[in-house]
C-alpha cells in the first residue's frame, strides 16, 4: 500500500521538506523552470546569486523555448564541423546565435535578438551583383565603420541603377520584413565631427522613384516604388516588402533587387551598405545600425 | 454528469488530512496519473511530501482548472488572484507542484516568482528572499565575468 509510491518519491530525488523553504533550497529542476521564465541577462545575472543557481542557469530547459525551433539545422548550418558535432548545451547554443555569424564568403551575417527571439539577416553589397560596380567611373568602395561589414558601395554617377541579390536561409516559421540600408550622400569625418561632404553631387532622386522587389520562389512577390529623398547624410532603411515563412525546416528561397533605370536622367550621391531581414515585429524596434 | 458517476480518489496529506478530489482533476498531477495508468492506486493515496495546507491549494489549483466551462481567460484571473500569497506559501506550492508533476501549477507559480526576482540587483535579491551566498570572493567574481554576451 502505497509501496510504489514511495519508491517513485526517493526516484525525484526530492529534499526532505524543510520547515521554512527559502528560494536557495529549491532543488535545481524548479530553479531552472524560474529562470527559463526570464530574459537572458536576468538568467545570467541571478545565475550570481549562489552556487545552486549557477548550476541551474546552465540547465538546457532554461534556454530551449528561447532558441528557434529549427536551431539544430541553424546549428550545422553555421557553426564549425567541430562545433556542431559536439555536444551543445542549449546556453551554449543561444549565446553563439546571439552574436553574429558570418556565412556566405563573409557576405552574410546572421543573429538571433535576444530579446525577441528571431532571427536576423543581413547582406553586405559584397553579396550581391550590382551594374557597373567594379568601374571606378560609376561606383567606389568605401571602408567605414557605419557598416557592419565596414564596407559601403558609393554611386558617383550613372544612369543604370541596377542591385540584385539572393538568398536561401532556413528562416524559423513567421512573419518577416525585408529592407535596404541606403544613405543619400556621402558623408566623412573631419576633426571628430560626422559631415555630409559632396553634397552639390548629389542629384536624380527626385525626378523618378526607385522600384524596389522582393521575390520568394513559394510565388510570393512584393514591388514598392519610392523616392529617395531623405535628408543627406543619414542612414535610412527603405521598406521593400514582408515575407511569411511557414516551414522552419526547408530553405526559403528568396531574391530581392532595387533599380532605377530610367535613361533619361542620372543618378549620383547614393550609399548603399546592405539589406537586411528582421521579423517583422522587431521593425517598430529598428536601430540605425 | 451526476458526481456519483465521477471516479473519485482519496489523498492523504503528511499530517493525515484526507481529501477527496475527481480523478479527472487529479490526474492533471503527472506522478498521480502514472498511478492511475499502472493501477497501483491505494487508498488513500499518501502524499508525504504535502501538508494539508499546501494540499487545499493545490486542489484549489487542480479543480479550477479541470472545470471544462471555464475560459482560458477566466483561468488567467484565477491565476492572478491565486498566486497573491505570502512568498513563503509560494516555495511550499512549488515544492508540491514539483513533487506532484503539476506542470500548469508550476507553470504559473515559477512565472510568479521570476516577476518578483526580477529587476534586482544580485544583492537586493539574496537580501530580499534570505538566499545564503556560498561564493568565495574569486569564484563571484569570476561569475560576475562571465557572459558578457547576455548584456550586449
Amino acid at each position: 500500500m502505497g509501496g510504489g509510491f514511495s519508491a517513485l518519491a526517493n526516484e525525484k530525488n526530492i529534499v526532505t521538506h524543510p520547515s521554512n523553504p527559502n528560494l536557495g533550497d529549491l532543488p535545481e529542476s524548479c530553479i531552472a523552470l524560474i529562470l527559463s521564465c526570464l530574459e537572458p541577462s536576468e538568467i545570467c545575472k541571478l545565475a550570481r546569486l549562489n552556487k545552486t543557481f549557477h548550476q541551474s542557469s546552465f540547465a538546457d530547459v532554461v534556454w530551449e523555448s528561447k532558441l528557434p525551433e529549427n536551431h539544430q539545422i541553424l546549428v550545422k548550418k553555421l557553426f564549425s564541423v567541430e562545433e556542431s558535432s559536439e555536444r551543445l548545451s542549449k546556453k551554449e547554443i543561444f549565446s553563439r546565435l546571439c552574436r553574429p555569424i558570418r556565412f556566405s564568403g563573409d557576405t552574410k551575417e546572421v543573429w538571433l535578438e535576444k530579446g525577441r527571439r528571431g532571427i536576423c539577416v543581413a547582406i553586405s553589397w559584397k553579396g550581391m551583383k550590382i551594374t557597373g560596380i567594379d568601374d571606378r567611373r560609376y561606383w567606389t568602395h568605401i571602408s567605414t565603420d557605419e557598416s557592419r561589414f565596414h564596407t559601403i558601395a558609393y554611386l558617383q554617377q550613372m544612369w543604370w541603377l541596377e542591385v540584385e541579390g539572393n538568398l536561401e536561409f532556413e528562416f524559423p516559421a513567421g512573419n518577416y520584413s525585408l529592407f535596404f540600408r541606403l544613405q543619400i550622400g556621402r558623408t566623412s569625418k573631419r576633426a571628430g565631427w560626422r559631415i555630409v561632404s559632396d553634397l552639390e553631387q548629389v542629384h536624380g532622386w527626385n525626378i523618378k522613384p526607385v522600384k524596389f522587389q522582393l521575390e520568394l520562389s513559394n510565388g510570393q512577390h512584393t514591388t514598392s516604388n519610392c523616392y529617395l529623398n531623405e535628408a543627406a547624410g543619414k542612414w535610412m532603411h527603405y521598406h521593400v516588402g514582408d515575407f511569411v515563412v511557414e516551414n522552419s525546416y526547408i530553405p526559403t528561397k528568396l531574391k530581392f533587387s532595387m533599380a532605377q533605370i530610367d535613361c533619361t536622367h542620372t543618378k549620383a550621391g547614393l550609399c548603399l551598405d546592405s539589406v537586411f531581414i528582421f521579423p517583422s515585429e522587431s521593425m517598430k524596434q529598428l536601430k540605425q545600425f | 454528469m451526476s458526481s456519483s458517476e465521477e471516479r473519485k480518489l482519496i489523498l492523504k496529506s503528511s499530517d493525515n488530512e484526507e481529501f477527496v478530489v475527481k480523478e479527472s482533476s487529479a490526474v492533471q498531477c503527472l506522478t498521480i496519473k502514472n498511478l492511475v495508468e499502472d493501477r497501483c492506486v491505494s487508498d488513500p493515496i499518501p502524499l508525504a511530501n504535502v501538508d494539508s495546507k499546501i494540499l487545499a491549494l493545490v486542489i484549489e489549483f487542480m479543480e479550477k482548472h479541470a472545470e471544462t466551462t471555464l475560459s482560458n481567460s477566466e483561468k488567467k484571473e484565477f491565476d492572478v488572484e491565486f498566486v497573491k500569497k505570502p512568498f513563503d506559501d509560494l516555495l511550499e506550492l512549488i515544492l508540491a507542484a514539483n513533487y506532484l508533476d503539476f506542470r500548469e501549477l508550476m507553470d504559473v507559480l515559477c512565472n510568479t516568482c521570476a516577476k518578483q526576482m526580477e529587476n534586482w540587483s544580485v544583492e537586493e535579491v539574496r537580501e530580499k528572499f534570505n538566499i545564503q551566498n556560498d561564493y568565495t570572493v574569486e569564484e563571484e567574481k569570476a561569475a560576475r565575468a562571465e557572459n558578457p554576451w547576455a548584456f550586449e
